[in-house]
């Protein structure tokens, strides 16, 4: 007690004597920026002391100072302030830091630092550097921008999901994706693609799983590209740590626009896309429908088929030349044929038309902000009859209830959908891949409706296919959240999050009975319904203390809940009454079944951060998940993280202008990742042919999961620099990372002869490297004329340490017949490519006796590998006064396809390599000199039909179907007009604008096909390396106006 | 005022938290929707989709052999190439096997023999395809899980001593009691539960096994006559299921369906048409125009001439004008509701008449037989005349026909096999055991070669390729056991 007494009034005592020492006196004031908005939180000291304060939610501060004492005002984004006490006000105005140096950026959980703090790379970019003109996601335009980020356009599709890879794959799973987290306003967006739930027949259909048949748009397309301020891409564990198991590839933090002090500011904008499919397979045009230089089938339009048959199949393009005027066929009948002439195929392909809209409306004064905004995108396909339509609505507000407590809320609607071509096997595409040119792709209906085909059904007519049967899609969206901030302290913020994301997707798919897709069951009729409901949760905590001028920590600790459930349910209508009625009333056998997929995880973590001098930056994170998704017993698991900064730029000359900055940052994280839902034990499933003549049945599935299955553990290092020159005029930011992925969980293909197709367990060592740099200069700066180049090159590689011993390979695609698979075997690449190859003597071709080569089916050998040795790009921005042109070029070295239905269109004769045939030549390699011996070839060969159509000397070569795919394009080119002075204050306007730009055009690459960035599969396959059979990608030109009021 | 607001909120957001967070059960939501643990399932419960996949792995299996035994050609008189018929293998190993292993436990476990007895004759005949298709098979380490990634493949000479063990094994089992008072009904899509039926099917099997092994000496034709005798006594006993409306026969969907739009389809061969239309056989009474099962199976253009399509022959019938015949639309196997037919009464007699055929010393030459072989024969034709529901009086009064046990010679009876066997991938073994002669299968000659790869031209083929799924997985072993496809199998060298 009396300890206790003496304490207290020797406090009381020295706070006395050091008032009356000092002659303190209360400085108050407000710090505003430029344009005279307060500025909330802003740290102010009293230069060489522990004295400090914040400013209020208003701006004001007060503290305790004596006159003439200095006070330093730092703020991030601004440049620091040092002003002395004269008096007791002092208001300051910060002005916003132009140099890069103090960039702020928006790490996990939206928690905002500056870049020199960091221990790991993050990057941002903000929209207003990208041009979104015409594009229907956002991410799209991120391509080229990010060192280490591959984003590809799957395919050409209006409405096609985008693929994005930070950092390459870490898991090998091939059913699994490794598409980075997607956060909107500090909580998670779902990016989806889902292309599960197969839409085909009870019977006959051998097409391919929905994944490869219709490239669907991935979920984080339904964000209007013009609601978006800025992206963060966190690309390594370390900048993940947080946000736990769903971030393990990585996270892209957008931020939306927001109001902003002042009068309500009204923008709009409208812009028109055009696209059209420039690249494309070379075909043959010299020879006709036909087989063995005679014709099959003769082009009669009037005639009630529209063709006449000679006999034969008729399928093939290796009749005689359009330019012979008759033929003779084996029976003496003479067939006049001076009618014939080549038909583009590739007439199919359409200018697409996007144009898009935007609205908004935003403002905010000291008590609210808000931002509303209603955008429509819409978009005629490429192809006849594939559109795309979405429109948005995006409410985002924020109310300032004290000051110390305010709430935000944003609401967004997105209904989006159209009709989608499909792709993969028995589709548009692959019967593209054999149609012959004689006769024109687009006369493909009879008058009575009926499809018009020179096969007779053996491939279908693809504009009757686009015509009369796409897959609909319908989605509804809405996004809901909540964020109420609280700060009852100047060291405390607790801050909760709380989120609804809910969507419903109908689609609808119509397959008449004349397809053949839909023959064996009399045409059919699949509606799917998928109901998604997301909710999170996310309460975080910060504690900030600075324990001396030199040392302040900031602790943060947090809890993230999230449950997602996707409800699948499908109807299957099979036998239409009427052959072109889509309803399901209009069918005779129902069909019906449902699946839920549900995910909880829960996380705690915290992270420490601390910081020595402002300069040296120590951070540490923990996090500890439950995950529904793995075996109960080892459904817990805790990973920390380190992260070091150091600003090195003091140990040399500071006020050099040559060395400005400089920082070296170093990382280590661990990340652990669950299973995909369901994988965990041995299920009895009800068969899919049953109920059969009035019994039920179940089976025992295919796939079982290991019950001791634990998380895969993913372990970074990161280092990096930071340097910049020249007064910042030169910066270069460099990264290497190496991530080892312990404990992989997939599902291992078994023989089907252990009664299993796979089994879903941990296998596997696997490793993933990579370097990044980032290399960007100012290099004019004048009022008038700035320029600024970007350049950005990255690596990644992905190795197998080790698989199993009961495991050979690991497949991600078997292109089947033609022997071509994706494949990982121990010590591979990620992406390698494995198929057959020429018979080789010393690195020499064998020609056998025939005088061709052969296929050696001795084993199946490494052909290629799917991701490029790098990846570069150069971006240029030059404007010069009311005049801004930018492009990007972005340059894929490396990299190999296998294009599906290539051996196709070379069995059929009608690609350009074709056309070299009758033809008696000497092929290149050695032949057998007789004594067991080898010699330069000499035999004579006729290069006929017999010679491509062989799949045993020629088309199953990879050498013949397995190709570089190596790029480089412009990515985009564009052109922009600002209007400004006193025409806009003559319309009375803020701001106008006018761009045209292009993207997507002049490619240069060795690939004979469609533009090599396509994928055959959705996006989120994890498969990479096949292409072909989707709708090809396209150049667009865009025009756009904006205005702003 | 608002502090207390703000306190109030902070509280319910905490509590939300923590009861969400601490809840063990909240993260039991890992089961997929519709599935059942196996001791949730009665074997009843499992017994249909085996059969069902067994039916189907007939009919994936024909869909090549019957292309290679020139029952139809593909769409162009296209003559298949080489196989891996991987439906087949899917079918076996990843359907049926570890299904009846489960049926098997749980048999063992309820003490219900005649179970077991059907789950093992079902055992036995996808061992036979299976064997038959590819040589040496995986069975003895097949379908063991994760116990055993890479199974080794026994010899098909091991395979067969299992088939005969299994069927013997049923044969016994079903010749018992079984005090169990489980039934099989409804899901017994063959018999509906009669296991006299099943008995006797397991004596037509045994036959039709031991008859494959005839030739190499393994087994006895007298082996075979033992087995018949106990063997099916009437096209009642035909093991068969029956399609409906909604679960539509395949045959009906790939071949009427398909064609009538325009579609990918089989068209018939000319092997099948030339021995139905008296090409090979003329007939003699100048009565018969043509077989009458003819247009039970196929229809033409409408002429009065049945010209079947040559195999790989470009859509020619064997006098180099088109062929005009195709499948029926509303034939006996391409109905809507038609069924798959596994094995028959009818292809009991048949194998009871070459039994005895050639216990009476009888060659693939030789001429004439004793009443056993010939009473088997004509029985089988009536049988064959009955199931298809045709009157076929007039036709087994032809002389052709009704050659009498002096003229009978093995062509006849494996004439009627091969119509009778129609869809039958038994037919492909057949064809191999007598290696393709066209003393037995009269008429017979090698597909030509236009439309096809043109890979082993002028070879007949014996045996399917191992599907690419086992080649990539289990690697090491099929190297150790893969042939060319023309490599005749274990029984047929």
């Amino acid at each position: 007690m009396r300890k206790k007494t003496t304490l207290s009034f020797l406090v009381f005592f020295t706070a006395a004597f050091t008032l009356l020492f000092a002659q303190n006196i209360t400085v108050s004031g407000t710090v505003t920026d430029a344009s005279s908005v307060p500025l909330p939180g802003v740290n102010i000291q009293v230069k060489g002391t522990t004295n400090g304060t914040s400013t209020d939610f208003d701006g004001n501060y007060t503290i305790s100072a004596a006159q003439g004492d200095v006070l330093i005002f730092s703020f991030l984004g601004y440049t620091t302030a040092e002003l002395t006490v004269n008096g007791a006000s002092l208001n300051v105005t910060l002005e916003e830091s132009t140099s890069e140096l103090d960039e702020v950026v928006i790490t996990a959980f939206g928690i905002k630092r500056e870049t020199r703090e960091l221990g790991y790379s993050v990057t941002q970019v903000k929209a207003e550097d990208l041009d979104l003109t015409g594009q229907n996601d956002a991410i799209t335009a991120l391509q080229g921008r990010v060192a280490g980020v591959q984003i590809s356009q799957t395919s050409g599709s209006s409405g096609g999901g985008i693929d994005i890879l930070i950092r390459g794959v870490t898991s090998v799973n091939p059913n699994r994706n490794n598409q980075p987290l997607i956060i909107v306003d500090g909580l998670a967006l779902n990016n989806d693609t889902f292309s599960g739930g197969d839409i085909l027949p009870s019977s006959g259909s051998n097409s391919p799983s929905s994944a490869e048949q219709f490239s669907f748009s991935n979920r984080a397309a339904d964000i209007n590209p013009d609601d978006i301020e800025s992206f963060n891409i966190l690309k390594g564990a370390a900048a993940t740590a947080l946000y736990g198991v769903r971030a393990s590839n990585g996270a892209i933090i957008i931020t939306t626009k927001k109001g902003k002090d002042g009068k309500a500011k009204v923008n709009f904008s409208v812009s028109t896309t055009f696209r059209d499919i420039v690249k494309t397979h070379d075909l043959q045009s010299t020879y006709r429908e036909g087989w063995r230089g005679l014709p099959r089938t003769l082009y009669t339009p009037e005639t009630e088929t529209g063709f006449t048959r000679l006999g034969g199949t008729s399928f093939y393009s290796w009749g005689p030349k359009y330019t012979d005027d008759s033929a003779t066929l084996d029976d003496g009948r003479v067939i006049d044929l001076t009618g014939d002439k080549f038909h583009d195929p590739y007439d199919l392909f359409k200018t697409g038309v996007n144009t898009q809209v935007n609205f908004n409306i935003s403002g905010a004064n000291d008590k609210i902000d808000y931002f509303f905004s209603i955008g429509n995108s819409s978009e005629e396909g490429v192809l006849p009859n594939t559109d795309y339509d979405k429109t948005t609505l995006r409410f985002k507000g924020g109310y300032k209830v004290t000051d110390n407590f305010n709430i935000n809320t944003s609401i967004a609607y997105t209904n989006a959908g159209g009709n989608r071509a499909n792709g993969g096997d028995k589709s548009v595409f692959s019967s593209l891949t054999y149609w012959s040119g004689t006769f024109p792709i687009n006369d493909y209906q009879n008058a009575d409706g009926s499809q018009r085909n020179y096969s007779f059904g053996i491939i279908d007519n693809p504009r009757y296919f686009l015509e009369k049967s796409p897959l609909q899609d319908d989605v509804n969206r809405w996004v809901g959240n909540i964020t109420l901030n609280w700060a009852p302290k100047d060291w405390i913020n607790v801050s909760y999050a709380a989120q609804i994301d809910n969507y419903s997707d109908k689609r609808n798919r119509f397959i008449p009975p004349d397809l053949d897709t839909g023959t064996q069951v009399g045409g059919f009729i699949a509606n799917q319904n998928i109901n998604f409901l997301a909710l999170e949760s996310n309460l975080l905590v910060a504690l900030t203390k600075d324990w001396s001028e030199d040392f302040s920590t900031t602790l943060t600790l947090g809890n993230q809940i999230s449950d997602s459930k996707r409800d699948y349910s499908w109807i299957r209508g099979e036998t239409l009454n009427v052959p072109g009625i889509n309803d399901l009333a209009n069918t005779i056998n129902p069909f019906a079944g449902n699946s839920i997929t549900q995910l909880r995880n829960v996380g705690v973590f915290g992270e420490l951060k601390m910081d020595y001098k402002n300069k040296l930056f120590l951070t540490v994170t923990g996090r500890n998940d439950w995950v529904s998704t793995l075996p109960k017993e080892n459904r817990s698991f805790f990973y920390p993280s380190v992260s070091l900064a150091y600003d090195v730029h003091d140990l040399f000359d500071k006020d050099s202008e040559i060395f400005t900055f400089g920082k070296l940052r170093a990382s280590w994280a661990e990340v652990g990742k669950g299973p995909l839902f369901g994988q965990v034990g041995h299920y009895f499933v009800a068969d899919g042919d049953f109920p059969f003549g009035g019994a039920g049945g179940f089976r025992a599935s295919t796939a079982l999961g290991d019950t001791d299955m634990i998380p895969e553990k993913n372990r970074s290092t990161e280092i990096g620099a930071d340097l910049r020159f020249f007064n910042n005029r030169v910066r270069l930011d460099y990264a290497y990372y190496k991530t080892r992925i312990k404990n992989q969980i997939f599902t291992v293909g078994t023989a089907y002869s252990t009664g299993l197709s796979g089994i879903h367990r941990n296998a596997g060592d696997f490793e993933t490297f990579g370097h990044e740099l980032l290399i960007s200069a100012d290099i004019i700066k004048t009022e008038d004329f700035k320029w600024e180049t970007i350049l950005n090159w990255s690596t990644n590689e992905g190795k197998v340490i080790s698989l199993p011993d009961d495991i050979e390979a690991l497949v991600f695609a078997n292109s089947g017949f033609a022997g071509v698979t994706s494949e990982i075997r121990d010590g591979d690449k990620m992406g390698t490519l494995y198929g057959w190859k020429w018979l080789y003597i010393d690195g020499q071709r064998y020609i056998g006796d025939d005088g061709k080569p052969r296929v050696d089916f001795e084993a199946r050998q490494k052909v290629g590998n799917a991701f490029p040795d790098f990846i570069a790009s150069i971006g240029n921005v030059l404007s010069y006064k009311n005049f801004n042109f930018n492009f990007l070029l972005e340059w894929k070295k490396g990299g190999d396809l296998y294009t599906s239905g290539i051996r196709n269109s070379i069995r059929n004769g009608i690609l350009k390599s074709t056309e070299f045939r009758d033809v008696t030549t000497v092929l290149n390699g050695v032949m057998d000199d007789g004594n067991g011996g080898f010699v330069t070839n000499t035999q004579e060969v006729l290069i006929d039909q017999d010679y491509y159509r062989s799949s045993t000397r020629y088309n199953r070569a990879s050498e013949v179907i397995v190709q570089d795919a190596s790029w480089v394009k412009l990515r985009n080119i564009g052109l922009n007009y600002n209007f400004k002075g006193k025409i806009l204050e003559k319309l009375r306007m803020d701001n106008m604008s006018i761009s045209v730009s292009a993207h997507n055009i002049l490619l240069w690459t060795p690939f004979e096909g469609f533009d090599p960035e396509g994928n055959q599969y959705s996006a989120g396959s994890n498969v990479y390396g096949f292409t072909g059979l989707s709708t090809p990608i396209t150049e667009n030109y865009s025009f756009g106006i904006k205005l702003g009021f | 005022m608002m502090k207390n607001i703000i306190t109030k909120i902070t509280i319910i957001v905490l509590l939300i938290v923590g009861i969400t967070a601490c809840s063990d059960d909240y993260f039991d939501v890992n089961t997929p929707s519709g599935t059942a643990q196996p001791e949730q399932l009665r074997m009843n419960d499992l017994l249909a989709p085996v059969i069902h996949s067994t039916m189907e792995a007939q009919r994936s299996a024909e869909l090549t052999f019957g292309n290679y035994a020139q029952n139809f050609v593909s769409q162009g008189g296209v003559a298949a190439g080489e196989s891996s018929v991987s439906g087949l293998w899917s079918q076996v190993y990843l359907y049926i096997l570890p299904n009846i292993k489960v049926i098997k436990e749980k048999a063992a476990e309820e003490g219900a023999p005649h179970f077991a007895a059907v789950a093992d004759i079902l055992t036995a005949i996808n061992l036979g395809i299976a064997t038959d298709t590819w040589d040496n098979i995986p069975y003895s380490q097949a379908a063991l899980g994760e116990e055993n990634l890479f199974p080794a493949f026994d010899s098909q000479e091991s395979i067969y001593n299992e088939v005969f063990s299994l069927l013997d094994s049923a044969i016994a089992a079903l010749q018992g009691t079984d005090d169990s008072g489980i039934t099989m009904g409804r899901e017994d899509l063959i018999y509906g539960g009669d296991t006299d039926q099943w008995l006797r099917a397991a004596y037509t099997l045994k036959a039709r096994y031991q008859l494959h092994l005839v030739n190499k000496g393994i087994t006895s034709a007298n082996d075979v006559l033992t087995s018949i005798a106990s063997g099916f006594t009437s096209n009642d006993d035909d093991f068969q299921m029956f399609y409906d409306d909604k679960n539509i026969n395949p045959w009906y969907s790939i071949e009427i369906l398909a064609r009538n739009t325009g579609n990918f389809h089989h068209d018939i061969a000319s092997q099948m048409v030339s021995s139905m239309n008296g090409d090979y056989f003329p007939f003699e009474s100048g009565i018969v125009e043509i077989d009458p099962r003819l247009p039970r199976f196929a229809e033409n253009d409408g002429t009065t001439e049945w010209k079947g399509f040559v195999s790989g022959g470009g859509g020619l019938a064997p006098d180099g004008s088109d062929g005009n015949t195709f499948f029926a639309e509303g034939g006996y196997y391409t109905s809507i509701d038609s069924p798959l037919l596994l094995i028959s009464y009818a292809e009991a007699m048949f194998i009871k008449a070459e039994a005895a055929f050639l216990a009476n010393g009888g060659n693939t030459t030789s001429t004439g037989s004793n009443s056993t072989a010939y009473m088997a024969y004509l029985e089988g034709v009536s049988a064959s005349m009955g199931k298809y529901g045709v009157d076929g009086s007039d036709y087994m009064a032809d002389t052709s026909v009704d050659i009498g046990e002096a003229g009978l010679m093995l062509n006849h009876i494996m004439k009627e096999k091969y119509i009778h066997n129609f869809l039958n991938p038994e037919t492909f073994v057949d064809h191999r055991r007598y290696d393709f002669s066209d003393d037995v299968f009269k008429g017979l000659t090698i597909r030509e070669e236009e439309d096809s790869e043109g890979d082993f031209a002028g070879e007949w083929f014996r045996r399917a390729n191992y599907p690419s799924s086992e080649e990539i997985r289990n690697g090491a072993t099929v190297d150790a056991n893969r042939q060319l496809p023309t490599a005749p199998v274990w029984w047929d060298q």
